[in-house]
């Protein structure tokens, strides 16, 4: 069956929310044109809104879609969502499963609060990537998201679990109030890593611009775990390939020790 | 039936069911890895006495380890799931966590895990860090080498134990020299292992003794210092009775394991001082599992002839 394909007949004024447009509420609906999105302040037919083909529910495609769309796949619990344009804000923001795949740029809040599931960015993506809403304790509590191009601030903001990946270069405070979890950051970071963590695991391809003070300096080290967490890494796919180069060394810090933190910030020192 | 001049007797090997899990063990070199594993390993003979059985499966090369270092896969066996579980946290604790550079990681998959590092990783008092990749949760232990992996699990399978073969030599010399080719034909087989030292049992045993405080004496019907004072069946040329035990993940590992191994040791024949293969069994009241030799080396036997 070919994947369902939804392209906006116009640009968008307004906000307009798409977290209807996810593989569980397709399937259960019987006349998809009548389903009503939110946009603006006003509820609005799809129909009105998209031009639609393709009969998979269980594989969505996303066109023309701008930088104002916004919860792309959120709540999602399975199937696969490709966005062939702007991801918009909150893309994912909730998801319980199955994946999304965006071929341009996202917003801000990517992957917020995500439970599971797998999101793939080619181009960049804004602010608090993996991060917890404002009125929510955790951010992230599973999943991957990946990000190749370059990514905002405060990306992984109270992540509970899971793994961020960023390719090329990210923002100020990555990590910030980190619970658990993973990021990894190939290209350079801004400042502040792990700001106020209490656990988990930043790694950094390249020192950052500054590192906290009450980040505490273990030395250079051989991390025996990245062998197998490079290992795991290359394996996914001939793109993740590269991995198998990298080697275990590292500049190690711990901390945030301001926060009674034993969360871990690695600088690669060995990158093949 | 009778192999190169050997003669195979008309009897069983008689196993019993038991449970088992696979380990991988990894060091920054093969060396340290096998340091490990023989640590583990070692005293891991019996059930009688050791708690569990252990060997060695097979060394592993970069490439086929978690981590990408070398390492070697062993297999534990014992009769229950609470007393591996109970050996898997004394031995990994004791034997692998202390060596130098180590890592241990689950060999097996199963719906029944059995702690591993999940136990362990207490030793890190509060410094141990955990990590799920692929769905899998792995603890960083903290030690003074740097740091300490172990997988939170390890898969618990239903295995077989007892699987055996008896050498009837004219010397030690003779027996010993037959049963370490039958050994090193034994470690080509996947997923059986020999748990004795050096793979070769010379004292086997029977079950009972006429000490009631003894659950397994001397088998005296095969000791050669005996064959005048007891029901021997041992012909006047044989001085030397060595006996093989083979547990396994299952009844083709055991089947092809003792196949590989009878084979090996009919090669020396009579000639070297092999005259005869026996098996060991309780009348088959013991074990659920008999292994026939005939059956398993008929197609040898049918080559041979």
């Amino acid at each position: 069956m070919k994947p369902m394909i939804f392209t906006l007949k116009k640009k968008p004024r307004w906000r307009l929310d798409l977290s209807s447009l996810t593989p569980d509420r397709l399937s259960a609906v019987q006349h998809i044109t009548d389903l009503e999105l939110d946009y603006g302040s006003r509820p609005t037919r799809l129909g009105e809104l998209f031009s639609i083909s393709g009969e998979n529910p269980e594989h969505i495609e996303l066109r023309r879609t701008t930088e104002l769309v916004t919860r792309i796949g959120a709540n999602m619990t399975r199937g696969h969502i490709s966005v062939k344009a702007h991801g918009g804000s909150y893309l994912g923001h909730g998801m319980k499963g199955g994946t999304i795949k965006v071929n341009g740029n996202c917003g801000d809040w990517l992957g917020c609060e995500m439970y599971w599931g797998r999101i793939d960015v080619e181009g960049d993506a804004g602010d608090y990537i993996g991060a917890g809403k404002h009125t929510g304790m955790y951010g992230m509590r599973d999943g991957l998201i990946t990000v190749w191009g370059n990514a905002g601030n405060r990306i992984g903001d109270r992540m509970r679990r899971g793994m961020i990946m960023i390719g090329g270069d990210a923002g100020d405070f990555s990590g910030s109030g980190m619970v658990a979890g993973t990021i990894l950051i190939l290209g350079k970071s801004g400042r502040l890593p792990g700001y106020g963590m209490k656990r988990g695991t930043i790694i950094l391809g390249r020192r950052p611009d500054r590192i906290g003070t009450t980040l505490a300096n273990c030395g250079t080290l051989k991390m025996e775990y990245l062998r197998l967490f490079f290992k795991q890494l290359s394996r996914m796919g001939s793109r993740y390939r590269f991995f198998r180069n990298f080697g275990p060394e590292v500049r190690l810090y711990t901390g945030d020790l301001a926060n009674d933190g034993k969360g871990e910030v690695m600088v690669l020192l060995n990158r093949g | 039936m009778n192999i190169n001049g050997v003669t195979i007797d008309d009897t069983f090997a008689e196993a019993f069911p038991m449970k088992a899990t696979r380990l991988i063990i990894t060091a920054m070199t093969m060396k340290y890895a096998y340091i490990a594993a023989n640590s583990l390993t070692g005293f891991a003979s019996s059930v009688i006495a050791c708690g569990c059985e252990a060997d060695i499966e097979r060394e592993l090369r970069p490439d086929e380890t978690p981590d990408g270092r070398p390492g070697v896969a062993i297999i534990m066996f014992a009769m229950s799931k609470s007393q591996l579980a109970d050996q898997l946290t004394r031995r990994v604790g004791q034997s692998v966590m202390t060596t130098a550079t180590s890592a241990c990681f689950a060999g097996t998959h199963s719906d029944t895990m059995l702690p591993l590092g999940k136990s362990l990783r207490y030793f890190g008092d509060g410094y141990q860090i955990s990590k799920i990749l692929d769905g899998i949760r792995y603890w960083r232990i903290p030690v003074m080498h740097g740091e300490f992996l172990c997988e939170e699990t390890t898969g618990v399978v239903p295995a077989i134990g007892g699987g055996n073969f008896l050498v009837m030599a004219k010397t030690s010399r003779h027996g010993l020299n037959a049963c370490e080719k039958a050994v090193k034909a034994i470690r080509a087989v996947e997923g059986a292992v020999t748990t004795f030292p050096g793979g070769i049992v010379g004292s086997g045993s029977k079950v009972g003794s006429k000490y009631s405080f003894l659950p397994a004496s001397t088998n005296e019907v095969f000791c050669p210092t005996l064959k005048g004072r007891v029901n021997s069946t041992l012909t006047e040329e044989v001085g030397s009775v060595l006996e093989i035990v083979i547990d396994g993940l299952n009844e083709t590992a055991i089947s092809e394991a003792m196949r590989a191994g009878i084979e090996a040791v009919c090669k020396n024949g009579p000639d070297k001082g092999i005259y005869r293969i026996s098996a060991g069994n309780y009348g088959g009241k013991l074990g659920q599992y008999h292994f026939h030799l005939r059956d398993i080396l008929s197609p040898i036997a049918t080559i041979a002839s």
